[in-house]
């Protein structure tokens, strides 16, 4: 009989509104959109081979036989209501099970929003402690710049679903003059892209999920000088559109608020290192991989001083990995506290 | 995207990392700490009764009085969801049958890109605020909550952009955004002023740079009843010249959260039920009068930009959350004039007259909002059909 292995799991999470992922000690990774469904009564529990929860694109390829449920809006806890909490208390678990625990305790790290109120945080963290010996929760931009090594004089942009999150990282740990969240973010997009595309093709059948898809494929930001195609269903015929002025349009609009909060933070940095942040900003998170994002913010942010923008290797993962690499690194000791 | 190696710091001007990291992870413990202490059960206090009055005096006595009206007239919430409401089994306690294995899993190309039908997917609102919004925009005239209140405006402040260092958007002949809307700001101020009443206060007054957090700071300092700050936009199409108005989006007010997650604590009522009351109700009062406020600049901008530019679109009003606007209590708008980069449109600015015309025009619009029987907002509009290239 084999032993049970009494070895910590050390895992990182990043629960985000659009997808959500786990990166584990014993190289494990996994990425899962943060939806949940439940059947929605018997027959179809009976179709979907008895199981009682679904998660993330298996909920969402079978949605018309679920109950879905997003539980997570801004990066945090949608409004707590019962059904929120059981949502992702499930897509928790199903996370932690996809680590292949196989038994061991758990020590986790969560990456939230960077300003997310005491109240959720609780919340979360009473989720996934349900499952954990140890858990601490982080700022996500401080999460991915640790996971990268940035800690001096860099500046991390998250721009995820629900959120863009930023963290100005002067080797110290960063507090609320250090940390910023914006509200408009994919999902942001999203939204303007449907009412665009729908303002103008009004006949077309559209959903928010399609208008996700074309960000997701084709979603771009400044000059672009060929068509961007799609057929869209209109009264049950496919019809082809050039959707680049609309799609342009949406994309574009994440941008000021970014420049703005970007010209905030280095303001407001010390007067010495400013010019070190301008030069060493890094862009996370699945939203900075909108082609031509870098390039506008460079351009935009020359009207105010001439900046320097990168994107992380493996954006959506970033968060994640940094999570899990602060997790590993906090000395034996020190959880003795927690 | 291209990933660049990340700059290393030199040894000699930078502490150790492994300093660094040591000081971080006494920080993310402390933090937690701290988060988890402050979520303990209170111990009886040795004089319990007096606590409680302490954190009555903390609570705004205006907020107290809001709440109760409010609560009253606050409709019942509409339980929004995206997707169905149907509670989902009491158990939900996984079995091994249903985990996945552990697996990258990812969205293939849609159906609809490669042409074949579609199913329909309920495009629903993805929050209840917006449901709100959509609802007051169906409805029939609504009574500003201001009105009901029996609120007035009385400290107007109005936040020219930019400034100092930061030109903002540059006219194709090099006239600046900064000096523009500062120009247009004094000229909508001196209007004001002949008026009985207003207070109005500029966040600055002159060719200085302030950050978006100092002009929060002010705003709020001041008492501000209304904010509303003047930009001038820049498109890289030079051809379009156009009108677009930004007001509050969404927020939830961390102190008050807070505050009534403390009030709360031991009573029957958890935290959440509170902080939904108190973000809707604060959320509804702000966000319906800054749309409303939005809506009138709007369309008396569109009017006055309009009169010498026929070719002027309507790029609508839309919510967005700046900062600028995020940090105020006020009632809050952000407005892009007009486009600078647009050849005619920065010739037409380059005359006094014309930013005479369009500070009268801001006059009118604020005055409209102002007025009690203001007209309802009309729904917001995004680009017209047509294509923009």
């Amino acid at each position: 009989m084999s032993v049970p292995n009494a070895e910590p799991l050390y895992l990182g999470i990043d629960l985000g509104t659009s997808r959500s992922v786990i990166a584990a000690s014993n190289g494990v990774e996994a990425e899962v959109l943060s939806i949940v469904g439940w059947p929605k009564d018997f027959v179809a529990q009976r179709a979907l081979g008895g199981r009682e929860v679904l998660f993330g694109a298996e909920a969402l390829e079978h949605r018309l036989a679920v109950e879905l449920y997003r539980p997570l809006d801004n990066g945090v806890l949608r409004d707590g209501t019962p059904q929120d909490q059981r949502a992702v208390a499930a897509l928790i678990a199903h996370l932690i099970a996809l680590s292949q625990p196989e038994g061991r305790p758990l020590r986790v790290a969560v990456g939230v929003p960077a300003e997310c109120l005491r109240i959720n945080k609780l919340a979360l963290r009473n989720a996934v402690a349900l499952h954990a010996e140890k858990v601490v929760l982080v700022a996500e931009p401080f999460a991915v710049a640790y996971g990268l090594g940035a800690l001096l004089h860099a500046i991390v942009v998250d721009i995820g679903a629900g959120t863009v999150d930023f963290c100005v990282m002067h080797g110290t740990m960063p507090g609320e003059r250090e940390l910023r969240s914006l509200l408009t973010a994919g999902n942001a997009i999203d939204r303007q892209l449907y009412e665009l595309l729908r303002e103008r093709i009004p006949e077309a059948s559209l959903t928010l999920e399609m208008a996700r898809q074309f960000k997701e494929t084709y979603g771009f930001v400044g000059p672009n000088d060929h068509p961007i195609k799609v057929r869209l269903p209109v009264a049950g015929r496919l019809v082809t559109y050039d959707i680049a002025a609309e799609l342009e349009r949406a994309c574009t609009h994440i941008v000021p608020p970014i420049v703005e909060t970007l010209i905030d933070l280095i303001a407001a940095a010390d007067p010495e290192y400013q010019e070190s942040l301008r030069h060493n900003i890094l862009l996370a998170g699945g939203g900075s991989q909108l082609r031509g994002l870098a390039a506008a913010l460079t351009r935009e942010m020359e009207r105010f001083e001439p900046c320097s923008f990168r994107c992380v290797p493996e954006p959506i993962r970033a968060g994640a990995r940094g999570a899990l690499a602060l997790i590993r690194d906090i000395p034996e000791s020190f959880f003795s506290q927690l | 995207m291209t990933a660049h190696p990340l700059p290393t710091p030199s040894p000699g001007a930078m502490p150790a990392m492994p300093a660094v990291k040591e000081t971080l992870w006494h920080g993310v413990v402390t933090q937690n700490l701290a988060l988890v202490l402050s979520a303990a059960p209170q111990r009886p206090a040795s004089a319990p009764a007096a606590l409680a009055p302490a954190r009555v005096r903390r609570l705004k006595p205006w907020l107290g009085a809001v709440l109760a009206v409010g609560l009253s007239l606050l409709p019942r919430p509409t339980g929004v969801h995206p997707f169905p409401t149907v509670a989902p089994p009491q158990s939900s306690v996984l079995s091994s049958g249903d985990l996945l294995a552990a697996a990258e899993v990812t969205i293939g190309p849609a159906s609809w890109l490669a042409g074949d039908a579609i199913a329909a997917f309920q495009a629903a609102p993805e929050s209840a605020t917006s449901a709100l919004s959509d609802t007051a925009a169906r409805s029939p005239a609504r009574l500003p909550i201001a009105a009901l209140l029996g609120l007035s405006f009385r400290t107007l402040v109005i936040d020219p952009g930019h400034g100092g260092k930061d030109s903002g958007a540059v006219g194709p002949s090099g006239l600046r955004e900064k000096d523009l809307v500062l120009d247009i700001a004094q000229r909508l101020r001196a209007r004001l002023l002949q008026r009985d009443g207003y207070r109005v206060l500029l966040t600055r007054t002159q060719d200085v740079k302030m950050t978006l957090k100092q002009r929060v700071a002010f705003a709020n300092a001041a008492g501000a009843d209304l904010f509303i700050s003047l930009h001038f936009n820049t498109l890289p199409q030079e051809h379009i010249n156009l009108v677009e108005t930004y007001y509050f989006g969404t927020e939830v007010d961390a102190v008050a959260a807070a505050l009534v997650a403390q009030e709360n604590r031991g009573s029957e009522f958890a935290a959440g039920d509170f902080r939904r009351v108190l973000a809707r109700l604060g959320d509804t009062f702000k966000r319906e009068e800054s749309r409303a406020l939005a809506h009138s600049l709007h369309q008396a901008l569109l009017a006055a930009v309009g009169a010498h530019d026929p070719t002027r679109l309507d790029a609508g009003v839309k919510t967005a959350p700046f900062m600028v606007l995020l940090g105020l209590e006020a009632p809050s708008v952000l407005l892009e004039i007009s486009c600078l980069s647009h050849p005619a449109e920065e010739r037409r600015l380059a005359d006094s007259a014309y930013r005479e015309q369009l500070a009268a025009a801001l006059e009118r619009g604020l005055l409209a909002y102002l007025a009690p029987n203001a007209a309802p907002p009309v729904r917001e509009r995004y680009w017209p059909s047509h294509a923009l290239r």
